[in-house]
């Protein structure tokens, strides 16, 4: 017999063994090394989100009010301003995580050649990683706003008549300012990591999809990109979560009305009226169930690709 | 049916002192399978990427058919390559794996779908369509590995160390699997190992490979009975290697006088070279081509006996250590101390120059 009849056919991955319980002694060394670091996430995050869910349903011991009620959430959910201020949160959040992913691959699809210079490029390509938002968001308005060093330049080039017709790109309603901080911050993050990821998946896929004559977009269509989609669902949903939840850059350089939600948030928090505290805290709520959505829809989706 | 020419081919890597492969020239037959053979880092998967077009050679030409294929980009080269770790799309099922190539071709669905029944048939795996890569075992993913390749009916099958992950009765299977798709399809095949047994088997032609050098380039029992260098020889299992002198034909050794009228016309300082199977033993028989030993050691394994012999000769020389392989009866024949008389058949002995 050649092969025919003795074929093997592996079998589906079986249940692995339970791993056996750690003797009470491992445990608790567990439990002291971990500790700490609980502690921190415990007492700042859990607990803070707690705090914050108490004043949204209207728990404000320090003005006399200790009734719960879902009067905060009734309120902002029947404004205007919140459902408008939440589009532009996702459209800043989208647009920015969008056009940051496009970016960043076609970023690391270059830098992953081999090519004089590489070296350097690297270095400058992750150079603003460590700089913070703040120092971007001042150099985004030092650049493009209307009386910015763009405007200066296009005026003194008789491009314009006066700085001020520069077209506004802070403070605009389309929110061009802000993403562009965020395209500046985000790009490199994001290359950083999806270099790392197409640098471990190497090139020998798309050697072998090469030789069956697949050509560059084929290859990019059809083998790397689903290869890597785990790198990059993960880096975007870390931009993501974070441009959607983020104030101050949407603060210094966006328009007054409507603003993002985080801002929205600020603004109810900072109000001299304590009353509008449980709606502050009612908006905060809402973002941080937002991104939860996102992280937990992401967790399957990603489950669902590495199952593939 | 393709015949593949390597004319001069080198690749230097950059920063590397030595080239990978060093003015490598070959004709390769249409519709015949040849091995690239030898040691790892030798340069034979470099020459194999090159002929697929993976590796821009240095310098050098390869031709299809007689017209140069350095400016057909891989993925027009037609040139298709199996991995040696198989490089299934971990993502796509195993009819989407096999159907790649057609798809990339534009050829619609339903064809692809009766090509992709027809290749698995072809590998003995219907029914698994819809499994993913790693739902198969190593020798499953081989299989899809080569039904992929052989779908877009390439003008040359690329084969990077097709058996090197495969346990010993998988390896046996595949290479069945390889020798009888290779045939019904009369595909001229170059395929890359280090395993001199696997090279045997499935090739009709050996390329062996030092260095990035080519060493020797023939029928596989040319290595065996002819070997080119002690090197190729040894890398061939060739264990006795008796330092000699050549004057016509007679070579003077240190067991004495030795004749072989079909080795090469070497005159001078040789290695005479004769494997330990063509080599017989007798306890008294004397004659020409012969020499006298004590036996040393032997081994019994099974199907056979292995001997280690002293043999010595009249002249004042140390001993030249033998080895002899005979049937298995030879270990109850002969015993360890014995004194036995070698006889070396004169078409059996082949030279070599002597490595300085």
């Amino acid at each position: 017999m050649l092969f025919g009849q003795d074929i093997r056919v592996a079998k589906l991955p079986a249940n692995q063994p339970k791993a056996q319980p750690h003797a009470w002694g491992e445990r608790l060394k567990l439990m002291l090394m971990l500790g700490p670091a609980l502690a921190v996430i415990l007492f700042l995050f859990i607990g803070g989100l707690g705090l914050a869910l108490l004043q949204s349903l209207g728990y404000l011991p320090f003005i006399g009010r200790t009734d719960l009620s879902v009067e905060a959430y009734r309120t902002i959910l029947s404004r205007e301003e919140f459902y408008r201020s939440l589009l532009l949160s996702l459209w800043i959040s989208l647009a920015s995580t969008g056009l940051a992913t496009g970016l960043a691959v076609g970023s690391a699809l270059v830098l992953r050649q081999h090519f004089r210079g590489r070296r350097w490029v690297m270095f400058i390509f992750q150079l603003n990683i460590p700089i913070p938002h703040l120092v971007g968001a001042v150099g985004i308005l030092f650049l493009f706003s209307q009386s910015g060093f763009l405007a200066r330049l296009a005026y003194l080039a008789h491009l314009i008549d006066a700085p001020g017709d520069f077209p506004a790109l802070v403070f605009d309603r389309y929110a061009i300012g802000i993403i562009l901080e965020y395209l500046w911050k985000s790009t490199c993050f994001m290359g950083v990591i999806v270099l790392a990821v197409m640098q471990s998946v190497g090139e020998d896929y798309e050697q072998a999809a090469q030789t069956l004559g697949a050509n560059r977009w084929q290859r990019l269509r059809y083998v790397l990109l689903p290869l890597i989609m785990p790198g990059i669902l993960s880096a975007s949903i870390l931009v993501f979560a974070f441009t959607f939840g983020a104030f101050e850059v949407p603060l210094l350089l966006g328009q007054r009305y409507p603003s993002a939600l985080p801002v929205l948030a600020y603004r109810y928090y900072t109000d001299v009226d304590l009353n509008f505290r449980p709606e502050a805290m009612a908006v905060s709520v809402i973002i941080s169930a937002f991104v939860t959505l996102l992280i937990f829809v992401y967790v399957r989706v990603s489950r669902g690709i590495s199952r593939r | 049916m393709t015949q593949v020419d390597l004319q001069r081919l080198t690749k230097i890597y950059p920063g590397g002192e030595n080239p990978a492969v060093h003015h490598l020239s070959l004709t390769i037959p249409d519709g015949r399978v040849t091995a690239l053979l030898g040691p790892s880092g030798c340069g034979k998967t470099t020459a194999l990427k090159m002929v697929a077009g993976l590796i821009k050679p240095s310098a050098g030409d390869i031709l299809f058919d007689g017209i140069s294929v350095l400016g057909v980009p891989t993925e027009k080269r037609e040139a298709v390559m199996a991995f040696q770790n198989h490089l299934l799309f971990p993502h796509m099922s195993v009819s989407e794996n096999i159907g790649f190539g057609l798809k990339m071709r534009g050829v619609d669905r339903t064809a692809v779908r009766q090509r992709v029944a027809d290749m698995l048939a072809l590998v003995r795996l219907p029914g698994l369509e819809a499994r993913r890569p790693y739902q198969l075992s190593g020798g499953q993913q081989q299989r899809v590995a080569l039904a992929r390749a052989l779908i877009v009916e390439p003008k040359v099958l690329l084969l990077d160390e097709p058996l090197s992950n495969l346990d010993a009765h998988l390896r046996s299977e595949m290479r069945e699997l390889i020798l009888d798709v290779q045939q019904r399809f009369n595909l001229t095949t170059i395929f890359v190992t280090h395993d001199q047994e696997e090279a045997v088997v499935l090739a009709d032609q050996i390329a062996l490979l030092f260095e990035g050098q080519l060493q020797q380039y023939g029928p596989p029992q040319a290595f065996y009975d002819r070997p080119l260098s002690e090197r190729v020889a040894r890398f061939f299992g060739g264990v006795n290697f008796i330092p000699g002198h050549k004057r016509g034909e007679d070579i003077q050794t240190p067991l004495g006088l030795f004749q072989c009228p079909s080795a090469p016309l070497l005159d001078g300082a040789v290695l005479l070279t004769i494997r330990p199977e063509n080599i017989q033993l007798d306890s008294h028989a004397s004659g020409a081509n012969g020499a006298y030993g004590r036996i040393k050691s032997s081994v019994y394994m099974g199907t056979h006996a292995r001997f280690k012999i002293l043999a010595e000769g009249n002249s004042p020389q140390p001993p030249v250590a033998i080895e002899v392989v005979t049937g298995a009866a030879g270990v109850n024949q002969f015993a360890v101390g014995q004194r036995v008389r070698l006889h070396l058949p004169s078409e059996k002995i082949w030279l070599v120059p002597a490595e300085r």
